[in-house]
C-alpha cells in the first residue's frame, strides 16, 4: 500500500477497526502516523469527557409546558362546544307557528288598544284654542304705521304683538 | 438457616451489584442521556439480575448478561419515552453536577465550554450511532459481539462507528 489513507480508513483504524494492511501503512507512513495519532488522541479526549464528566443540563423551557397542553384545550373545549351545540338542537322544540290571520287581528287590536288612545288622547282638561285670523284692516293698519301684524296671534298677546314664530303652540287653559 | 452456598451466591451477587453498578448506570446514562431514567433502567437491571440469579446460575459472563439485558432495557425505555416526555412535562433532563465535583485535570485542559459541546454533538447521534460508539468505545466490546448484541453486521457497526467518531472528532478539529 503506496498511498495514504484516506480519512475514513484512518478513523476507523484510530477506533481500532483497521486491517492490518491499514496498520502496517501508518506504521510506516510518517504523513499518515500523524494523522492517525491525531484522531486517537481525539478520541481518548471524547471517550474520557464521556465516561468522567455528567451531560450538561439542558431545562425544558417553561413555555414548552403550556404549548403541549393547548392543542388538548383547544380540542376538548371544541368537543365541548360541539356536545353542547347538539344537547340544544336535540333538546329544543320547534316553535308553534302562528295563524296569520290572528297574527294580524292581533296587531290591529293592539293598534286600537294602546296606540290609538297614546296618540290621539282627547281629555276634558286639555283644550286646544286656534288663534282667530288676522283681519284686512289690521293688515292696512300695519302698513300704515311702517309696521306687520301679528298673524294668526290669540287675543291675549294682541297688544304687544310681535312676530313669534312659535305662536300656534300657545294654548289657553 | 441459609446454606453456605446460598450465603455464598449472596456475597457473589453483592459484589457483582457493587463492581457493576457504577457501569451500568453509565452505560444507561450515556444511552437515554437522562439520569433519572438511567437510574431507573438500572435499578430494573439488577432486579432481572436477582431473579435470573436465583432461578439459573450457570450463565458464564454475567458482565456481558448485564450488558445485554442494559441494552435492551434502554431500547424498551426509549420506545416509551414519549409517553414519559408527554406525562412528566419534561424533555430530556440531564443530571445536574454533582455537588462534591471537583475539577479533573482533564477538565481543566479541555474547559466547560468544550465538554458542553461535545456532549450537544454526542447527543445530535443517531440512537444506534451513539450505541455503538458506546458499546465499541466505552465498553471496549469487540466488534462482533456489538454486531450480535445490537443484532446487526459487522459492516453496519463499523459504519455507525465511523459516522459517530466522524461527528465527534469534528467538533475537536473546528474547536
Amino acid at each position: 500500500m503506496d498511498r495514504c489513507l484516506p480519512k475514513r480508513a484512518l478513523l476507523l483504524c484510530a477506533a481500532g477497526e483497521g486491517t492490518n494492511e491499514q496498520l502496517l501503512h501508518v506504521a510506516t507512513c510518517n504523513s499518515c502516523q500523524r494523522r492517525y495519532l491525531r484522531f486517537v488522541r481525539d478520541l481518548e479526549t471524547i471517550e474520557q469527557v464521556l465516561r468522567e464528566t455528567p451531560p450538561a443540563i439542558t431545562v425544558t423551557p417553561p413555555f414548552l409546558h403550556y404549548n403541549r397542553w393547548l392543542p388538548v384545550t383547544a380540542a376538548l373545549a371544541v368537543i365541548i362546544v360541539l356536545v353542547w351545540g347538539w344537547r340544544v338542537q336535540q333538546v329544543s322544540e320547534p316553535l308553534p307557528s302562528v295563524d296569520q290571520a290572528a297574527k294580524q287581528e292581533a296587531i290591529v287590536r293592539f293598534l286600537q288598544d294602546e296606540v290609538s288612545p297614546a296618540v290621539f288622547l282627547v281629555t276634558p282638561q286639555r283644550e286646544f284654542i286656534a288663534p282667530a285670523p288676522v283681519s284686512d284692516a289690521r293688515y292696512l293698519e300695519a302698513a300704515l304705521t311702517d309696521g306687520w301684524p301679528c298673524e294668526w296671534q290669540s287675543a291675549a298677546f294682541a297688544s304687544t304683538c310681535e312676530f313669534y314664530p312659535l305662536s300656534l303652540t300657545f294654548v289657553k287653559r | 438457616m441459609k446454606t453456605a452456598i446460598e450465603i455464598d451466591a449472596n456475597a457473589s451477587c453483592e459484589s457483582l451489584f457493587r463492581t457493576q453498578y457504577p457501569r451500568i448506570v453509565r452505560l444507561c446514562r450515556l444511552l437515554l442521556l437522562d439520569a433519572y431514567e438511567a437510574e431507573e433502567v438500572t435499578q430494573e437491571v439488577f432486579e432481572k439480575l436477582v431473579r435470573q440469579w436465583q432461578s439459573d446460575n450457570t450463565i458464564v459472563s454475567w458482565e456481558a448478561w448485564l450488558t445485554r439485558v442494559a441494552v435492551n432495557a434502554c431500547h424498551d425505555r426509549r420506545r416509551s419515552s414519549w409517553w414519559k416526555w408527554w406525562r412528566n412535562g419534561r424533555v430530556r433532563t440531564q443530571t445536574d453536577e454533582p455537588k462534591d465535583h471537583q475539577p479533573t485535570p482533564e477538565e481543566r485542559m479541555l474547559g466547560l465550554e468544550q465538554q458542553r459541546r461535545l456532549w450537544s454533538r454526542f447527543q445530535q447521534l443517531s440512537p444506534r450511532q451513539r450505541e455503538v460508539f458506546i458499546l465499541r468505545r466505552i465498553e471496549g466490546l469487540p466488534t462482533e459481539q456489538v454486531a450480535n448484541l445490537l443484532g446487526v453486521t459487522t459492516g453496519s457497526v463499523k459504519r455507525h462507528l465511523f459516522h459517530a467518531v466522524q461527528h465527534l472528532q469534528k467538533m475537536l478539529g473546528d474547536y
